[in-house]
């Protein structure tokens, strides 16, 4: 039996039978259905054990659409004061993660309009930062050519329209299949998806090309 | 498309690849080693690809403060300010008819009538002076029950739990000898209070376990899910709060509070009927195996000193004789069960 870890652990299930011991990725083979069927009886352990393993991952997606912590904290927060509320009423899903992205990716739209009314273009343009990061097994090697690494592909990235870069995103960095973003972006048919993503790279191309050359050059 | 035409764009499109580079498994592994063998003038597009998709990393955040924070706040059930503006501009959008307006704060009357009218009722309660229940645990018994609110509670074998008929109405009480694991019936606004020794432990809707031996000088409450509040019971301030995964000791001697990681099956297992020793010294195996079975350990021989050995191990719904079995084939040692009296022969 493992230790916990800190932020990476993940108690047992209602039953306190399927323990588990998880990382970051979603490697779960965790019963979610069973586990929603038990928050939705008012098992406050499933509840904790819904928040634990996906507050970050809905932090981190909110995080690609916004640098605006707090509003995409208070985004979650409503999302799970929600479905705690509602939980009765709540229809059985069999996966919890892609039932959590998309309501949250959804009330995420709603919160981002109400922030564009209040704040400023200035403040927001300020609020930009890299989109994306650096392999931190790379970060080790050679700072410089990596800063250059970094400006290119954001750059690219940057090039990109939000729904590209998310599906980028959700294909490559969380793993989701094709079938999975089609669901998570209400689209009707697969294909779609691997268009968007095909669309993304051909966009990425220069970018990438202007990487791979640099990282050669690392790992020579 | 057939896999001998691929270029750069049909690895970094194909989903089988993608998932194999992110997540490798054996079977993939197997089929995409095969594949290169196949195909070795792909390899360059497909070494690219592969660091390619490799590369696509994503700025995030993982910051411990927010985490704890939400979950305090969604605990609390108070919306976000954007929450709120949001969700009343769509009330207005939608138009909600008149009448529906009116039923809508005609039910809040009625609400607001029925609850003045139970936490009456619950003051007249008050005065009736409640009868206690105990549940009392000997050596080598286990019980799990539920409390009059139907919160369930695992209690160890030698160790006592006290608790009212019927709750107070502001709170949930009860009184702890020993070790007992609490899955409470989330109600936060009826705090739901653990008293063990001189700590109190109060619950959010959650589960813990809070083991307080009274010949321990220490009282250890862990927690798995929820919020808790542990203090001393006449200390005014607010006390130190746990979250999952986090395990608070009082000492009594220095009268310290110390917090720290947990291991859950160590400290829970118990209650699933899991015999769990970790870094357990031999001390600490015959204290453990004398209460979890209800026997006597008698050492014999030229024993080692209490506090050697290292003994990990996890024992599901094991015999005791399995149990030193298993002992004695690691410490070569012999043992001997003679009813409720066991032997340890060094």
């Amino acid at each position: 039996m493992e230790s916990f870890e800190s932020q990476n652990f993940i108690h047992a299930g209602p039953s306190h039978a399927g323990m588990r011991i998880g990382k970051g990725h979603d490697t779960a083979k965790v019963d979610e259905a069973q586990i929603w069927k038990s928050f939705k009886e008012g098992n406050e352990s499933a509840f904790a054990y819904i928040y634990t393993t996906y507050f970050y991952k809905l932090l981190n997606i909110g995080y690609q659409l916004s640098r605006d912590k707090s509003l995409i904290k208070d985004c979650i927060q409503d999302l799970f004061i929600d479905i705690r509320i509602k939980r009765k009423k709540l229809a059985d899903v069999k996966s919890i993660k892609l039932y959590l992205y998309k309501s949250f990716r959804r009330r995420m739209a709603d919160y981002l309009q109400y922030e564009m009314k209040k704040v400023d273009k200035e403040r927001q343009a300020a609020n930009e930062h890299y989109l994306i990061d650096i392999p931190y097994e790379d970060r080790l090697i050679n700072s410089q050519l990596l800063e250059i690494q970094k400006i290119k592909l954001n750059k690219g990235i940057m090039a990109l329209t939000e729904r590209e870069r998310e599906a980028i995103y959700f294909f490559y960095y969380k793993n989701l299949s094709y079938k999975e973003i089609c669901d998570l972006f209400n689209y009707k048919q697969v294909k779609t998806v691997r268009n968007l993503v095909y669309q993304a790279l051909k966009k990425l191309k220069p970018y990438i090309e202007i990487v791979l050359i640099f990282s050669c050059i690392i790992n020579n | 498309m057939e896999y001998k035409d691929f270029r750069l764009i049909d690895f970094l499109l194909d989903e089988d690849f993608k998932e194999w580079v992110l997540n490798p498994d054996s079977n993939r592994t197997l089929f995409w080693d095969e594949w290169l063998r196949a195909y070795p003038e792909k390899r360059q597009e497909f070494m690219k690809a592969k660091e390619i998709i490799l590369k696509m990393r994503f700025s995030e955040v993982q910051e411990e403060e927010d985490f704890h924070e939400v979950f305090g706040k969604i605990l609390q059930g108070e919306k976000s300010a954007a929450g709120k503006f949001i969700e009343s501009q769509k009330m207005q959008r939608s138009g909600m008819p008149a009448w529906l307006k009116i039923a809508a704060s005609l039910s809040l009357i009625i609400v607001a009538i029925y609850f003045f009218r139970v936490s009456r009722i619950g003051q007249e309660e008050n005065n009736i002076t409640v009868s206690e229940i105990v549940k009392n645990n000997p050596k080598g018994r286990k019980l799990t029950f539920a409390l009059p609110d139907g919160s369930i509670v695992n209690l160890n074998s030698e160790s006592s739990l006290f608790f009212p008929e019927t709750f107070h109405p502001d709170r949930r009480e009860v009184r702890l000898v020993g070790e007992a694991y609490f899955d409470i019936k989330g109600d936060s606004a009826w705090p739901f209070v653990v008293i063990a020794g001189n700590i109190s432990t109060t619950a959010l809707g959650t589960s813990f376990n809070v083991r307080a031996w009274p010949d321990k000088t220490t009282t250890d409450i862990a927690l798995v899910s929820g919020i808790v509040e542990v203090k001393k019971i006449n200390d005014a301030n607010p006390g130190m709060l746990l979250s999952p995964g986090e395990k608070i000791t009082h000492d009594e001697i220095t009268d310290e509070f110390t917090k720290s990681k947990f291991d859950l099956a160590l400290e829970t297992g118990w209650k699933d009927k899991i015999l769990v020793f970790k870094n357990a010294s031999l001390g600490e195996f015959v204290q453990t195996v004398e209460r979890w079975y209800d026997v006597e350990i008698e050492l014999q021989g030229a024993s080692p000193s209490s506090t050697a050995w290292s003994i990990d191990g996890e024992f599901r719904d094991t015999s005791l004789e399995q149990v030193l079995e298993s002992l004695s084939f690691v410490y070569k040692i012999n043992y001997a069960i003679n009813g409720r009296k066991v032997i340890l022969k060094f």
